[in-house]
C-alpha cells in the first residue's frame, strides 16, 4: 500500500515540475524574428482597399528604407484581430506596429503603457505632421501625447434615395419636423423611411447619438466627466424621440431580425427611402449598389428648440496604426508612417480608388472619384468641429458605450427612457469609480 | 511481462506520458480559469486580486440572472423537441421498409452542416420580410399569424426549433439503433400478450432503450447548458439580451467588455452546474434502471 502511495506521488511531482516549467516557459517566450524584421498586425481583409495601400507601402519601404529593417505583415481579418492581439498583449508578445481603436477603445492600452507616443517623433519634423487635417489626432492622444495615426475620416451621414424623394416630391429635411413630415408622406405610400438593422446596436445609437447633439451637443461633454449626467434630460429626450420613430414607423417590419446587408438590401431594392450610416458605404452605394444612380446624403436635421448645430457631425477616424512600445526599431516604423501618409497613398489609393476620406489633406481629381463622394465631402467641408462628436462606443470603450447601445436598443424595444438611463447611469458610475 | 504490470514504477512510467498531456490540457486550464476568476483583470494592466468578488458581480448582474433563465428554457425545449421527436421519427422509420435509409439521411444531414452554416440559414428562414415561415404564412392566406420570430417574445423558442433540427437526425439515429437492438423475443412475446401501439411503446420499447435514452438526454443538457453558437450567430443574444445564455454572456464579459475576471467566474460557474447535472442524471437514471 505503502509503495503504490510512493509511486502516486511521485507520478504527481512529475506532472507538475514538468508542467510548471512548460508554462514557465511559455510566459517567457520571447518575441520572435530577426531583429530587422518588424512585424505590422492588422485586421484588414482582402476585400478591403485599405489593403493595397499597406500592401504597397510595405513593398516600397522594405525596397528603400536606410534602417536595413522589414515590415511583415500579418493579416487577421475581423473579430479573431481582438482576440489574438489580446492574447499577445498578455503574454507581452505584442506587434512592433500594429492596427487600433481610437478614444475610449485605445485608452485601456495607453494606460497599460503598452503604446509608443508617436508625437515624440512627429514633433521633430513638422512637415510630416502638416500633412494631415487639423483634429484628426484627437481621438488618438493622450495626456497631450499622440498614440496613433488614423488613416481615414469617417463620419456618419443620411443617404436618400433621390428617386423616390422626387416622386413624392419631398426635399431633404433640415428640422425635425421636416423630417417627421418625409416620413409621414412615406408610410403613407407604403415605402419605408429608414433602412435599418435594429439587431446591430450600434447602428440604432447612431440615430441617438445625432438626436442628443441636435438637443443639446454639452451632454456628450457632461457624461464625460460625471456618469449622473446619462439621466440628463437631454438623453431622457433622445430616447423619447427613438420612441417617436418607432411610432411613426420610420422603421421596417422585424428591423431586429435583420442584419447589416439585409436592411442595406432594402435601401438597395428601393423599398426603403433613406438610410443612416457611416461614409465607409460611400463606396459600396456609388459602385455596387442597384439604385446608385440616385443616392444623395444630406446632414441630419436640427431639432426645433435644440441647441446642436446642423453641422455637428457624428465623426471619427478609423484604421488607426500605433506603434507598440516594445518595438525593436521605432524610427523606422515612424519612416513607415510616414510613407503611408505620401499623397500617392492617400489621394491616389484611399481617395480615388477606395472612396475613402483620409486623414491626410488631399484634393482629389473630381474626375477620379463618384458624385456620392465629392456631396459627402462637400457636406462635411462645414463641419463645425467644436460640437462634432464620436461614436459613444468609440468614446467611452467597450462597457459604458456598448452599454449606451444596449440601452438605446432597449428603448427602441419600448423600454421606458427613463429608467433604461438610470440603469446607465449606474454601469457608468460603478465603471468610472475605478 | 506479468511482471512488468506488477511493478507500479513501471506504470507510473507508462502512464506519465499521457496523465501529464491530460494535465496540461484539461484540469490545469480549469483550475486556471477558477484562478483567473479572483481577479480583476483586462488583459493589459496587472492582474489586481479581489477574491470573490466576482462572483458577487456575477449573481447581483440582472443581464446574467436572465441568462441563466434562458439557458433553462433552452434546454427544457431542447429536450421536449428533441427527445420526443427523435423518438417518434425513430419509431416511423424502424418500421417502413421502402425509402428507410432515404428517410435516415435526410433527418441526418443538418448535422453534418456546420453550426455557423445553419444559425445563417434559419437567421433567413425566420426573416420577417422574405423568410421561409412569414412566406408561407402569407401564401395560404394566414397574414395574421406572420411574427417577428426572433423578436423578444419568440426568440428562444426560434432559437430551441432550429437546434432541434441540428440534433434530431443525431439522436434519431442513436434511437434506430437501440431499438433494432431489442431482442425479437421480448417484441414477440408482447405481441402475444397483446401489446400493440402505444402500449408498445410505452411498456417495452422505451423500457428497453433507457441506457440510451438517458446518453441522449445528458447530451442534450449538457449541449444546451452550454449553448452559444446558434445565439451568437442568429441574434448575437439580443434583441436586449433576450436570448442571452450563459455562453454568450461569457463571451461577451471577457472577449468584448474585457473583464476576464467577471468572465472566467461565469465560466466557473457554468463548469460547476455541468458537472453536477451531470453526476446527478446518472445517479438518478441509473437507480431506475436496477427496476428493470
Amino acid at each position: 500500500m505503502k509503495k503504490w502511495l510512493k509511486v502516486v506521488a511521485l507520478a504527481i511531482l512529475v506532472v507538475f515540475s514538468i508542467s510548471v516549467v512548460l508554462v514557465g516557459q511559455m510566459g517567457e517566450k520571447k518575441v520572435q524574428g530577426a531583429t530587422n524584421e518588424l512585424t505590422f498586425w492588422s485586421w484588414v481583409s482582402d476585400s478591403d482597399t485599405i489593403k493595397q495601400v499597406y500592401e504597397q507601402a510595405i513593398k516600397e519601404f522594405n525596397s528603400t528604407n536606410k534602417y536595413g529593417v522589414k515590415i511583415k505583415a500579418v493579416y487577421t481579418p475581423g473579430e479573431q484581430y481582438k482576440t489574438k492581439l489580446q492574447t499577445a498583449m498578455a503574454a507581452n508578445n505584442p506587434p512592433d506596429i500594429l492596427n487600433m481603436w481610437a478614444a475610449g477603445k485605445m485608452k485601456p492600452y495607453v494606460d497599460a503603457k503598452k503604446l509608443f507616443p508617436i508625437s515624440d517623433i512627429m514633433n521633430k519634423d513638422p512637415q510630416w505632421k502638416n500633412r494631415y487635417v487639423n483634429g484628426v489626432f484627437d481621438l488618438t492622444t493622450f495626456g497631450g501625447k499622440i498614440y496613433g495615426i488614423p488613416q481615414i475620416r469617417v463620419a456618419t451621414v443620411i443617404y436618400y434615395n433621390k428617386q423616390i424623394f422626387a416622386k413624392y416630391k419631398l426635399t431633404p429635411p433640415k428640422t425635425w419636423s421636416q423630417l417627421v413630415n418625409v416620413i409621414k408622406v412615406l408610410t403613407k405610400n407604403n415605402i419605408i423611411p429608414f433602412a435599418l438593422d435594429a439587431r446591430d446596436p450600434w447602428i440604432l445609437a447612431m440615430y441617438a447619438e445625432y438626436i442628443a447633439n441636435r438637443i443639446d451637443p454639452d451632454a456628450y461633454r457632461k457624461v464625460q466627466k460625471d456618469p449622473n449626467a446619462w439621466t440628463d434630460k437631454a438623453f431622457i429626450e433622445t430616447g423619447k424621440k427613438i420612441q417617436e420613430l418607432v411610432k411613426l414607423g420610420a422603421f421596417p417590419k422585424g428591423a431586429t431580425s435583420l442584419d447589416y446587408v439585409a436592411a442595406r438590401n432594402l435601401f438597395d431594392q428601393g423599398k426603403a427611402a433613406m438610410y443612416v450610416m457611416g461614409i465607409w458605404d460611400v463606396g459600396y452605394l456609388s459602385t455596387q449598389s442597384p439604385v446608385k444612380k440616385y443616392v444623395g446624403a444630406f446632414k441630419w436635421p436640427a431639432i426645433e428648440g435644440g441647441k446642436g448645430n446642423i453641422n455637428n457631425f457624428l465623426a471619427g477616424i478609423e484604421q488607426v496604426i500605433a506603434v507598440s512600445s516594445n518595438c525593436k526599431n521605432k524610427q523606422a516604423a515612424a519612416a513607415w508612417l510616414k510613407l503611408l501618409s505620401e499623397q500617392r497613398y492617400a489621394k491616389d489609393l484611399i481617395a480615388e480608388k477606395a472612396g475613402y476620406i483620409p486623414s491626410v489633406k488631399v484634393t482629389p481629381d473630381p474626375k477620379k472619384v463618384t458624385k456620392l463622394y465629392l456631396e459627402v465631402l462637400n457636406l462635411l467641408k462645414d463641419q463645425n468641429t467644436k460640437d462634432s462628436f464620436t461614436y459613444y462606443d468609440v468614446m467611452f470603450g467597450p462597457i459604458i458605450g456598448d452599454g449606451f447601445n444596449n440601452t438605446i436598443q432597449s428603448i427602441y424595444l419600448g423600454k421606458d427612457p427613463v429608467e433604461a438611463f438610470k440603469k446607465l447611469a449606474e454601469i457608468a458610475k460603478k465603471e468610472m469609480k475605478k | 511481462m506479468e511482471k512488468a504490470f506488477g511493478n507500479k514504477l513501471a506504470i507510473a512510467i507508462f502512464i506519465a506520458p499521457a496523465l501529464i498531456l491530460f494535465t496540461l490540457v484539461i484540469p490545469l486550464p480549469i483550475l486556471h480559469s477558477f484562478y483567473m476568476s479572483l481577479f480583476k483583470w483586462d488583459m493589459l494592466s496587472t492582474m489586481t486580486y479581489v477574491g470573490f468578488e466576482n462572483y458577487k458581480e456575477l449573481f447581483s448582474d440582472g443581464i446574467f440572472l436572465s441568462s441563466i433563465w434562458h439557458t433553462i428554457e433552452i434546454t427544457v425545449l431542447s429536450l421536449i423537441f428533441q427527445v420526443t421527436l427523435g423518438l417518434f421519427l425513430a419509431l416511423c422509420i424502424v418500421n417502413i421498409t421502402k425509402g428507410r435509409k432515404y428517410f435516415q439521411n435526410a433527418f441526418f444531414i443538418p448535422n453534418i452542416l456546420s453550426s455557423a452554416v445553419i444559425g445563417i440559414l434559419w437567421f433567413f428562414v425566420y426573416n420577417y420580410d422574405f423568410g421561409l415561415i412569414n412566406s408561407i404564412l402569407k401564401s395560404i392566406g394566414l397574414d395574421s399569424l406572420q411574427q417577428e420570430w426572433l423578436s423578444q417574445k419568440y426568440v428562444i423558442l426560434a432559437l430551441s426549433i432550429t437546434t432541434c433540427w441540428q440534433w434530431v437526425g443525431y439522436h434519431m439515429i442513436l434511437y434506430i439503433a437501440a431499438i433494432s437492438g431489442i431482442s425479437q423475443d421480448i417484441i414477440e412475446a408482447a405481441i402475444v400478450d397483446g401489446a400493440q401501439g402505444l402500449k408498445m411503446v410505452t411498456k417495452i420499447i422505451i423500457p428497453q432503450i433507457r441506457p440510451v435514452l438517458r446518453v441522449s438526454i445528458v447530451l442534450i443538457i449538457t449541449g444546451s447548458l452550454k449553448y452559444f453558437d446558434m445565439a451568437w450567430i442568429m441574434t448575437e443574444g439580443g434583441p436586449d439580451f433576450a436570448s442571452e445564455t450563459i455562453a454568450t454572456y461569457i463571451y461577451r464579459t471577457a472577449f468584448n467588455k474585457l473583464q476576464y475576471g467577471l468572465g472566467s467566474a461565469a465560466s466557473t460557474f457554468l463548469f460547476v452546474v455541468s458537472i453536477l447535472v451531470t453526476v446527478l442524471i446518472n445517479r438518478f437514471a441509473a437507480k431506475r434502471e436496477e427496476v428493470y
